[in-house]
């Protein structure tokens, strides 16, 4: 990484935030003036953290499954960081779908979890995630890190269907979608959210791509400054003394 | 949101909803944040590590 490109990186990063910063404001002063939902009053604002939460986990990990199927066609690298960092955002947002999900369960179903289909294949998603992430720790060797990932990246992206897919699969708790059926003002309120949801997703991605590459280089350059100084105090062979 | 009789049953007594919203938007905002700031730190670590190196 030249330090221009660099440069460039954290300027982009930085525009990111202020964008993600205003949409989030944006998106609660929204979320708090806009009218309650009739059956479930002021405890149905939550919707609007919950829904964008798991609506920025699929894409993170649609790009996730995007971005391994280019790296298997092209082995670039910068493929690599992308569906890496993606995964790792979409982990993170899975996790605030749950935890938000749980809150407001709690008011409206009387309990924070229960053996719902919806609730089981997300907290899996979730888990296969956490997988994925635990994979790229434990493959030290870049190419094959990358490959292997990318096979596991393609493979998970399978439970995004079947989170999607649960409500009409199966009969669950968990409501089915209301996006052809939400009053207008509750679901403009709901879409502003989602658009400041994926811009900090955007951000963080970037953000967590640049950590990656940083660090990968790090390890590059330290395991070559290793190997030269290993070199340098390396045991003379014996091997032919010892044998003669 | 609730689908059923259960669900209705419940949203009809919610207490305090308010506390509910601020918990949630809280948790997840914050979270938000958090990782912001975790990252951000970790990114500037060890970019002065190579800056260092080099």
């Amino acid at each position: 990484m030249t330090v221009d490109t660099k440069e460039a990186g954290t300027t982009r990063i930085r525009k990111l935030d202020v964008l993600a910063l205003a949409g989030i404001a944006l998106a609660i002063i929204v979320a708090m003036t806009v009218p309650a939902d009739k059956l479930q009053g002021d405890v149905q604002r939550l919707m609007y953290v919950h829904v964008p939460s798991a609506w920025v986990a699929f894409l993170a990990f649609g790009v996730t499954a995007y971005a391994s199927i280019a790296w298997l066609r092209s082995s670039k690298s910068s493929w690599d960081s992308i569906a890496a960092a993606s995964a790792f955002v979409g982990v993170f947002f899975t996790g605030t779908a749950l935890a938000s999900g749980m809150i407001w369960g709690k008011p409206t179903w009387g309990v924070f979890w229960t053996w719902d289909a919806r609730l089981v294949s997300t907290a899996l998603l979730f888990v296969i995630y956490l997988g994925y992430l635990a994979l790229r720790r434990a493959t030290p060797d870049p190419i094959d890190r990358a490959r292997r990932s990318a096979i596991m990246g393609i493979v998970a992206a399978l439970q995004v269907a079947v989170v999607y897919k649960s409500v009409d699969w199966w009969v669950t708790l968990h409501q089915q979608s209301s996006r052809d059926s939400i009053d207008p003002a509750l679901r403009l309120s709901l879409w502003v959210s989602v658009f400041a949801f994926t811009v900090v997703y955007i951000g963080l991605t970037a953000r967590r791509r640049a950590l990656i590459e940083a660090e990968e280089e790090l390890r590059r350059r330290r395991t070559a400054a290793t190997t030269v100084a290993g070199d340098a105090i390396a045991a003379p062979d014996l091997g032919e003394e010892l044998r003669a | 949101m609730p689908d059923g009789i259960l669900g209705l049953a419940q949203a009809a007594t919610i207490e305090n909803p308010w506390s509910w919203v601020i918990a949630g938007y809280t948790i997840v905002y914050g979270s938000m944040f958090a990782l912001t700031g975790w990252l951000w730190v970790r990114l500037n670590r060890v970019r002065r590590e190579l800056d260092q190196d080099s």
